[in-house]
């Protein structure tokens, strides 16, 4: 079976390869039909592994006797390729027609070779299996990725999204580091180490640096806030894949340390489900009154982020608690719902792509009427937003469900102080169950129904092929997982946590036939197309649609204190005494919490600090003659003191 | 798996789908009662669905493949979500 990873790598690697040295246009579809097929041995190789459940090494080497470079594979990271699988198949289809799109020459293959490569890291990493090669790949998907979404240098905006990612990954990686020299103090080896108790001081310390470094890559409030700026400013492609699998690598690094790594204390379990909870909530309230497409799925990835972590959190407390049957239904449940997030949320973000490529725009109130102009993306958008607000019988429903079924199911057994916590968390994650599909209900219908608002979605055609194909295999992938979800857990080995949802899917077939069959045979067939009812005043126009800020102005007012909105309103008038009015302004602001009281007052700080330190190195020859001086002078008196 | 609840599921959902409409003119009559007119005739409701079937369907020239589905998709939801509570 490992063969079948190996030639997985070397085909992605053959396609990163191909348009950056071949500058031709044949050479990107070249790159997505050799991603496509490395894909498929991926796919065709985390199945055998996940059934067989095997675990083996793929490829070992050494750089020097103390830096082992191991690559392996096991069912935890089985799981994950499968994801990584599907979703290269999706941008090895979608990728070569979006490219044809989108302006620029040169980068265009630089894009087209950077994303296999981008794969491919990240398929090192969920390989990895010594801490030195995990760290080493690690690095290299945040500096792939980095460049990808630098690709439309020209906007500042972008720029800064970069750059603001660039400085988050990079202090992840350094909190990942300090983890791995405190795991290689510990155990002497780079190598995985395996069940750390974690009432050692050290053996905490490794986990809060590494939970610190996963957290950040992975979207986690209050660490979020590069996510949505740098995932929507990459093209759509790139978004995909950052959305969907690299948070999830991040995760699936979670996975690995809280599972393998360590014994895990209760108290980590209640911080990681504080973190979930906290980010799951905010991941959706911010997501809700977002206005950019994309910006809007790159929160709600933030949001699914949170449910995952409160997943495991609820693992760490049952399990410790004693409860390991429920324990399981709680993991279970995280797992699947990462990676069903990472297939629906790959789907969304191609197909969102898809809507933002051929209008030209991602400001949800610009949009409109889509669906008419481009049916078959609006019907696969359509199937993700019914994925990711939990709708049976798809995928986004079995990872909620089982989570939820573990949040009640120990219930009444625990403590009465988990029993608080885990009566808080379920109010919080039906709250965010909630606002995700308020949030879709948005997404969906402000883009793709009713009349275009502006010229630039009225000129919106149907995109080509390959770029339907792409999220159409995540769609199909996404149905699938959820109506045999219960059949593909039972073959796994953990039968009877579901309820059968192939049965449920079946019956709504049976009895959508039966009310169309009843319909058909007793009303009226007649049918027909007429402008809409306009109460005899005049044609609706578009003006008179509901707009985004409209439809979430509610849900702002009920959360005023969380989004802090402020009001501001400009009266100009004619006359002294203010009758009569000649123009004014007036304006809503939502308060960016994290950004204003977080993140400046930490930059702030920095750079006080930085100038009172540049204050001592400011070039002069004859100030550093100073402190030589200095420096030999207390030399002297403290070699003259010792002797 | 017996058939004896899926008989019942399917008993279950003809007796909700007849005994609905009845039901809507009987809240209509007790309203009207309460106010001190005397209401409509208690089948009225039936009378109104079979009116209503023998009318034409217009769809708005703006309508997607949503306002098609949807009135469909919801009673099929609701007879599933019924038949549910039975198995």
């Amino acid at each position: 079976m490992s063969e079948l990873f190996l030639v997985s790598i070397v085909f992605f690697a053959l396609a990163g390869i191909v348009p950056l040295c071949l500058q031709r246009r044949t050479a990107r579809m070249t790159s997505g039909l050799i991603l496509g097929l490395g894909s498929v041995f991926l796919i065709a190789g985390s199945g055998m592994v996940l059934i067989a459940g095997t675990k083996e090494m793929v490829f070992v080497t050494e750089l020097t006797g103390m830096f082992p470079v191991m690559l392996g594979t096991d069912r935890l990271t089985a799981v994950f390729t499968l994801l990584l699988g599907l979703l290269s198949l999706a941008a090895g289809m979608y990728t070569p027609g979006y490219l044809e799109r989108m302006h620029g020459s040169g980068r265009l293959y630089l894009v087209s070779g950077l994303i296999p490569f981008f794969l491919l890291s990240m398929l090192f990493v969920l390989l990895s299996r010594s801490t030195f090669s995990f760290l080493a790949f690690w690095e290299l998907m945040a500096v792939i990725s980095f460049f990808l979404v630098l690709t439309e240098y020209e906007e500042g905006k972008t720029r800064r999204a970069a750059l603001f990612y660039l400085a988050m990954t990079q202090i992840s990686t350094v909190c990942i580091f300090l983890g791995i020299i405190a795991l290689s103090v510990i155990t002497g080896s780079f190598g995985f180490p395996e069940k750390l108790s974690g009432e050692d001081p050290l053996c905490a310390l490794s986990f809060f640096c590494l939970f610190l470094g996963v957290a950040i890559k992975a979207g986690v409030v209050p660490f979020h806030k590069w996510l949505p700026y740098a995932h929507p400013a990459a093209p759509s492609p790139v978004s995909a894949l950052m959305s969907g699998m690299m948070i999830s690598t991040a995760l699936y690094a979670l996975f690995r340390i809280i599972t393998l790594f360590y014994i895990p204390q209760i108290s980590w379990g209640l911080i990681i489900l504080a973190f979930g909870c906290l980010t799951a909530i905010f991941g959706v309230m911010y997501a809700l009154k977002e206005q950019d497409l994309k910006g809007l799925l790159a929160y709600s990835s933030i949001d699914n982020t949170g449910i995952i972590l409160i997943g495991i959190g609820v693992w760490i407390i049952l399990g410790i608690s004693g409860f390991p049957v429920i324990a399981t239904m709680a993991y279970i449940g995280a797992l699947f719902h990462a990676i069903s997030h990472g297939i629906f949320k790959g789907l969304l973000f191609m197909t969102a792509g898809s809507v933002c490529l051929s209008s030209g725009t991602r400001n949800i109130d610009e949009l409109g009427g889509i669906l008419v102009r481009m049916p078959r993306t609006g019907l696969l958008f359509f199937i993700g937003t019914l994925c990711i607000s939990a709708i049976p019988p798809f995928n986004g429903f079995v990872g909620e469900l089982l989570i939820y079924q573990s949040l009640i199911g120990a219930l009444s057994d625990l403590e009465p102080l988990f029993q608080v916590v885990m009566i808080c968390t379920l109010s919080l994650f039906s709250l965010t169950s909630a606002l995700t599909a308020v949030c879709f209900v948005k997404a969906y219908g402000l883009t793709f129904l009713a009349l275009p608002r502006t010229k630039k979605a009225e000129q919106t055609r149907e995109v080509t092929t390959g770029m339907i194909a792409g999220p159409a295999v995540l769609a199909g992938a996404s149905i699938l997982g959820g109506v045999f979800s219960s059949q593909v857990l039972g073959v796994l080995g953990y039968p009877g946590l579901l309820p059968d949802l192939f049965t449920v899917g079946l019956l709504l077939v049976i009895s959508g036939g039966f009310v169309y069959a009843a319909v058909w045979l007793y009303a009226s067939r007649q049918t027909k197309v007429a402008i809409t009812w306009d109460c005899g005043m005049m044609r609706p126009t578009c003006r008179m649609e509901y707009t985004g800020s409209g439809f979430t102005e509610p849900v702002v007012r009920i959360f005023s204190s969380v989004y802090r909105p402020k009001f501001s309103l400009e009266k100009q008038y004619l006359d002294p005494d203010n009758c009569l009015f000649r123009e004014g302004k007036a304006g809503i602001r939502l308060i960016r919490f994290f950004e204003e009281y977080l993140y400046l007052p930490a930059a702030g700080f920095i750079c006080q600090y930085a100038s009172r330190i540049s204050g001592l190195q400011n070039g002069s020859v004859d100030r550093y003659v100073l402190y030589v001086f200095i420096a030999v002078v207390a030399l002297v008196i403290m070699v003259g003191w010792s002797a | 798996m017996s058939l004896t609840p899926l008989l019942y599921g399917v008993i279950n959902v003809l007796l909700v789908l007849l005994i609905s409409p009845f039901y809507l003119t009987l809240i209509k009559k007790v309203k009207a009662r309460v106010q001190g007119r005397s209401g409509p005739h208690l089948l009225q409701g039936y009378w109104n669905l079979m009116k209503l079937c023998q009318k034409e369907v217009i769809y708005s020239d703006y309508s997607s493949f949503i306002s098609r589905i949807t009135p469909y998709a919801s009673l099929a939801l609701l007879i599933v979500a019924g038949d549910k509570l039975i198995i």
